[in-house]
């Protein structure tokens, strides 16, 4: 499939790490993606854990880098959090919210169930009588650095797979059967339809 | 591609498409066809009419891109102004047999909107119906095609196919109270009531097939999981659009919850379930949904919804009533729940299985094994007959309302899920299952046991739950070594048929083998084939069952999984197998056992197809009941009688006779049928028509007809070709007289002759006073007069022609449009004076013709003869005698009259006496009297008596005035002698010289007949004639004389005898009866 016709988004909760892992990953290798996250708010661990630090969607990566920065840059630093925060604000200007984007995609990867669940409930709403089809696709990812490494390489692989087909919609059941068996990871799959 | 800013739109447009046509590589063409796009649709769309078709041009593009690119424009096109539908629907019909399935991929797409937008357009725009109905024709021509490809292999295409129906079935539906508003809906509200070319309850109707066609579909038991939640979403969209469908959805999705199509994997049956889970909550979050909250509520818990993610759902209808009366339910139902929760927790450890975890979880797949392991109708039965006595007396109404029968009992998906209800049950009560106690012990001690147990359980589970079918994951079988298998398999299925006695076993049987040929491979489709040629009369029925099973595949009442498919058409299959069994049955048996199988195969599969009649065609040049077989088949065959017609027809013309005989006698019999009688006539008379031509056509010859070699002429076996069939229907319908007559002008000789030939056979039972007939010779066609002769000789052979017959062609010939020898065949009907008139042209014709007229006059050779023929034979010869005539017809009267001396029957001597008599009347005597005399005298010698009377009242009459008679009267005295020197002894002296003169011969036999007489006799002789006698006047001496003349009398005479006389005229003339005179 030419790259012109093909677009990817990855999504996760809070568009930060996950979804972002991946974005960095796939743009490096040529392909035409974005990504997003599904919650209401843009949520990171703070220094405890029921004190967690809540953006709003539209905040900046930069803001919220510096607003940690100044919070407690040695904690963050230590976390890897002002890390990822400024990979993040080289890729793109802020976090973005999958409901509120209007472009469409021809395959859209989740990193959890309930995120998925979330894309899910959020075609539905659309209901419109198109029949331009997406393939969402869950692989569950567990929110960490190191787990979004890996997650960010089996998504790669995964869209290097479909981006190889010449015909999604008639491969897609044999490949995600395929990516299963190799990666053995279960994989939520469903055609929706903008 | 740089765009000059100065250039008008119109330009700008022109120089990209005019760039795109040259574009070296499709990506550059591609780039500027959307740049084209872009203008003409969005930016100026005023020019989109001028340049659209240029752009559409590119859907012959050998890129597929591109002529992709065209659908997408095509579909942008339709939905920016509606009225492009009409323009473009013929462009999208072709691009949907296109050879990518990609591109095709892509018209199924966009043909959701563009049909939407044609029915709106339709629905508004004010045409011509005759232009609209060409439009809703392509519409609905669209519409079958995708429909149809339904079943396609290529699973997106089936996913488009999913969409466009949805669209159908929304489009052709009304809405109703409740459903879901938006702008875009459009319905069947929206096309009004006055439409011509389709109306509402019609498009209705369709939208329900195509409802029960798509919840089938995802009731099929190999659908993919893409195609499924296209499927399930499909239908919940309807629901929520289309509210009156969400009964009829829930009974679709339910099915579908207990039968999950077995081949899907673990997580795509997750997927499923749970995109089910979102779709149902979906739908109960809708306010018309409320009657079916309990339903929807119990879908999905038995598919494992929360009940707090239902009674998220439905606090959205919380204000409703209803919605308030589910909840409290569910609450209530929560709390029992939480209650025992609490309650095991009591539970020893060991024996508690929670769920939510993932042992847990493995532990009921273990328990729901060992719950199936155990499964036997004697375990089942107990178990309900131990249940039986604790059943309320009454049942509950809770139960009542939410039973569903299970549809299906007894698959092993219904003993699954029995399985797994039972499994939960188990695992939430303390019961102490024996079998699987160790495993519940100290978990630590064995884990690794466990372990394995679990795998050995979970194998198992896997088989049990496929049961039938191979899972590649556990058996790996080399696929030629599975061919071989499967084909073992499948002879020694084909092989039980020996065994099998009971006669619901061997429908069982058929069936199996029928379905597999259908569905499987050529290899197996082949053995199957030869295993029933192998003994055709045996396997008969087998054959049988197989076509109609092609034959329901191949009209669509069967819709077979794709994979299945060979690459033939369903046509094409059907047909290989008929003519595969034809064949059989031709080669293999012996001749009485074909002709039943035979019968059998032609008149008792669903259809014929081409090819079958093209072998039917070759059997019947073989065989005979071949043609049997046509004629039945048109009879009972009614579509496609003609072609079973036209096959029979082409008998009709055949060299073998037999063969022949047999068509024209089936045809004869279905001429008698009103339907087919033009069809058998126009055939008939194009056949006729061949005659028309110079040379024989192709046609005729051949091995079919079996004319092998090709005669570059007519001859009298290519001529009667052409016309068996012809004069068939004659003998039937004579007004085919006409066309035959009208042929007949133009046809050359030789057609002409045999025509003429065969003419009697269809004619000969025709009436004289046929309609036809007369209208026939009221409006003759020119040329044909032969023909038409010929008719009325055969019309008038065997009575005296009709009085109206009579009149026409006397008419006919008076106009002078006809010669005279038209009057021959009703010369009997004239009345004599106008027979005495045209007598003298009649006798001008050829001398059988005048026969033919005389027989016809005096009814010679008649069955039922005429008694008073309008002349008597002694009237013709006098009237041949008597009419004025040139003398130059003089040759003509004679030849007439040797004719009338040639029918001794009908001239007999009595005859003939009258007529001298009657002709010594005339005054002056006919030319022909004297030669009519003396061949009197030669057919009835014995009239030589009357003839002497004759010869003697000539003299009285002063014969000798008149010179050819005079020369006649000599002539019959010279052969009537001895007889006539009386009469000559009665002549003058003159004339007596004169007679002796002129036959000197007869002086001498005349003198010794005078001399016999006694003194008495001779002294009643004048002495003038004695003188004349004795010759006293003559200067040759009479010894002299008598000798010379003698020798060359008798050499004068031998000619005559050869030329006029028989052998038996040869008596001399002494030996007549005496007596024969007297009575004269």
């Amino acid at each position: 499939m030419p790259n012109s016709d093909f677009f990817i988004a990855v999504v996760c909760s809070s568009n930060m790490n996950r979804s972002m892992e991946a974005h960095a990953f796939l743009s490096k290798k040529g392909f035409n993606v974005r990504s997003f996250g599904t919650g209401d708010k843009v949520k990171l661990p703070g220094t405890a854990p029921d004190k967690p630090n809540i953006y709003d969607f539209g905040c900046s990566y930069d803001e919220i880098y510096r607003d940690l920065y100044n919070k407690d840059k040695t904690f963050y630093t230590q976390n890897g959090l002002l890390n990822m925060l400024d990979r993040n604000r080289r890729i793109k200007q802020h976090p973005e919210r999958f409901q509120l984007c209007d472009e469409q995609f021809t395959v859209v990867i989740t990193c959890e169930e309930r995120v998925y669940d979330q894309v899910l409930e959020y075609f539905e709403t659309i209901e419109n009588f198109g029949n331009k089809p997406v393939h969402v696709i869950n692989i569950d990812i567990q929110d960490n650095h190191e787990e979004a490494t890996i997650g960010a390489f089996l998504i790669c692989e995964l869209v290097t797979l479909i981006s190889r087909s010449d015909d999604l919609d008639n491969d897609i059941d044999k490949l995600v059967v395929k990516f299963e068996e190799k990666c053995q990871r279960l994989l939520l799959h469903c055609v929706l339809f903008y | 591609m740089r765009v000059e800013r100065s250039q008008s739109p119109t330009e700008q447009v022109t120089s990209i498409l005019n760039e795109a046509a040259v574009a070296p590589d499709e990506n550059t063409k591609l780039d500027l066809l959307l740049k084209a796009k872009e203008v003409l649709v969005y930016q100026d769309p005023k020019l989109l009419p001028q340049f659209i078709n240029d752009v559409i041009a590119y859907q012959n593009d050998h890129s597929s891109t591109i002529r992709k690119f065209v659908v997408a424009f095509i579909e942008e096109c339709c939905n920016k102004e509606k009225s492009n539908v009409c323009v473009t629907l013929p462009n999208l019909l072709m691009l949907i047999k296109d050879r990518s399935l990609i591109v095709q991929k892509r018209v199924v797409q966009a043909a959701s909107n563009i049909y939407r937008a044609g029915l709106q357009w339709i629905s508004v725009i004010d045409l011509p119906s005759s232009d609209l109905s060409n439009v809703w024709q392509d519409l609905s021509s669209l519409k079958s095609n995708i429909i149809n490809m339904i079943d396609n292999d290529n699973e997106g295409i089936r996913t488009q196919v999913i969409k466009f129906m949805e669209t159908v079935i929304l489009v052709q539906t009304y809405k109703s109270e409740g459903g879901i508003d938006r702008e875009n809906d459009m319905s069947l509200e929206d096309i009004p009531l006055t439409l011509k070319v389709t109306r509402r309850r019609r498009l209705e109707d369709e939208a329900r097939v195509m409802f029960d066609l798509l919840s089938r579909f995802c009731h099929s038991s190999n659908v993919g999981c893409a195609n499924l939640m296209t499927c399930i979403g499909s239908l919940t969209l309807i629901a929520k659009f289309r509210v009156s469908f969400i009964g009829k959805v829930l009974i679709a999705l339910e099915t579908l919850t207990k039968n999950i199509p077995s081949s899907l994997t673990q997580s795509q049956s997750n997927s499923v379930q749970k995109n089910l889970k979102l779709q149902l909550l979906s739908l109960l979050r809708l306010p018309a949904s409320t009657e079916h909250q309990q339903t929807i509520g119990k879908l999905l818990l038995d598919i494992g919804a929360s009940n707090q993610e239902i009674m998220k759902a439905l606090q959205v209808l919380s204000k409703n009533e209803d919605g308030k009366k589910l909840l409290r339910s569910l609450k209530r139902k929560n709390d029992d729940v939480d209650d025992k929760k609490t309650d095991k927790d009591e539970i020893p450890e060991k024996k508690r299985c929670t769920d939510g975890t993932l042992v847990s979880d493995t532990n009921i797949n273990m328990v729901k094994s060992w719950v199936l392991e155990h499964f036997s109708s004697e375990s089942i039965t107990n178990l309900i007959m131990t249940f039986m006595p604790k059943l309320p007396s009454k049942m509950p109404s809770a139960f009542e309302t939410n039973y569903t029968p299970i549809s299906a009992a007894g698959t092993d998906c219904h003993k699954q899920y029995v399985a797994k209800l039972l499994a939960t049950l188990l695992c939430s009560s303390d019961v102490v299952i024996p079998d699987l106690k160790y495993i519940k012990q100290d978990d630590d001690e064995l884990v690794d046991g466990i372990k394995e147990e679990t795998l050995k359980m979970e194998e198992e589970d896997i088989l049990l739950a496929q049961p039938a079918e191979l899972n590649l994951k556990n058996c790996h079988i080399d696929p030629i070594e599975a061919e071989e298998l499967s084909l073992d398999a499948l002879l020694r299925i084909l092989e039980t048929s020996k065994i099998i006695k009971s006669k619901q076993l061997r429908e069982i049987h058929t069936k199996v083998i029928t379905k597999m040929a259908v569905i499987c491979s050529d290899d197996f489709r082949n053995t199957i084939l030869d295993w029933i040629c192998l003994n055709l009369t045996k396997h008969m029925n087998l054959g049988l069952s197989w076509l109609y099973e092609e034959y329901s595949v191949n009209q669509g009442f069967i819709k077979l999984p794709t994979a299945f498919r060979n690459s033939l058409s369903a046509e094409q299959n059907y047909n290989t197998v008929l003519c595969a069994l034809i064949r059989a049955a031709l080669n293999g048996l012996d001749s009485k056992e074909k002709e039943d199988a035979l019968t059998m195969l032609y008149f008792e599969s669903p259809f014929i197809t081409d090819d079958a009649v093209d072998i039917l065609k070759e059997i019947c040049s073989k065989h005979a009941f071949g043609l049997v077989i046509l004629n039945e088949l048109v009879s009972k065959r009614p579509p496609r009688q003609l072609v079973y017609l036209n096959a029979l027809l082409f008998y009709t013309s055949h060299k073998d006779e037999q063969l022949r005989e047999m068509a024209l006698n089936f045809i004869s019999k279905l001429y008698k049928n009103k339907d087919l009688k033009n069809i058998i006539e126009e055939y008939a008379t194009f056949y006729l028509g061949f005659l028309r031509l110079q040379i024989p056509p192709d046609v005729l010859f051949g091995h079919e007809t079996g004319r092998l070699v090709k005669s570059e002429l007519w001859d009298e076996d290519s001529t009667t070709a052409c016309l068996y069939l012809y004069f068939m229907l004659m003998t039937d319908n004579y007004e085919l007289i006409h066309e035959l007559a009208a042929v007949f002008t133009h046809a050359p000789g030789e057609v002409k002759r045999s025509i003429i030939k065969l003419l009697p056979q269809p004619i000969q039972n025709m009436s004289m006073n046929s309609p036809e007939l007369f209208r026939l010779l009221e409006d003759m066609p020119k040329g044909a007069e032969t023909m038409i002769t010929r008719v009325l000789h055969i019309v008038t052979e065997k009575e005296t022609p009709s009085i109206e017959l009579v009149s026409k062609v006397k008419k006919l010939y008076d106009n002078q449009i006809v010669e005279v020898r038209f009057l021959v065949p009703v010369i009997s009907g004239l009345d004599k004076k106008y027979i005495l008139n045209v007598l003298p042209q009649l006798i001008k014709l050829n001398p059988n013709v005048v026969k033919e007229v005389f027989n016809r006059i005096l009814g010679i050779n008649y069955t039922c003869s005429n008694a008073n023929p309008p002349v008597s034979p002694a009237e013709l010869l006098i009237a041949l005698h008597t009419m004025d005539s040139d003398p130059n017809d003089l040759k003509f009267i004679i030849k007439a009259t040797s004719l009338c001396f040639g029918e001794k029957t009908v001239f007999t001597q009595e005859i003939l006496a009258i007529v001298m008599q009657n002709l010594m009347d005339v005054n002056p005597l006919p030319t022909l009297l004297m030669r009519t005399v003396i061949q009197s005298l030669t057919t009835y010698p014995c009239l030589i008596g009357f003839i002497m009377n004759i010869l003697q009242r000539l003299i009285l009459k002063k014969v000798w005035h008149q010179k050819k008679q005079w020369e006649g009267f000599i002539k019959c005295c010279q052969k009537t002698k001895p007889n006539s020197f009386q009469v000559l002894l009665q002549l003058p002296p003159e004339q007596l010289e004169d007679v002796l003169y002129q036959c000197p011969e007869m002086r001498k036999s005349l003198l010794d007949h005078v001399l016999s007489f006694t003194e008495v006799q001779r002294s009643h002789i004048r002495q003038a004639i004695m003188d004349v006698v004795f010759g006293k006047r003559l200067d040759v001496p009479m010894y002299q004389n008598l000798k010379v003349k003698c020798e060359p009398k008798q050499e004068k005479q031998s000619p005559e005898k050869l030329s006029h006389l028989k052998e038996d005229e040869l008596r001399p003339p002494g030996d007549f009866d005496e007596d024969s005179m007297n009575e004269i």
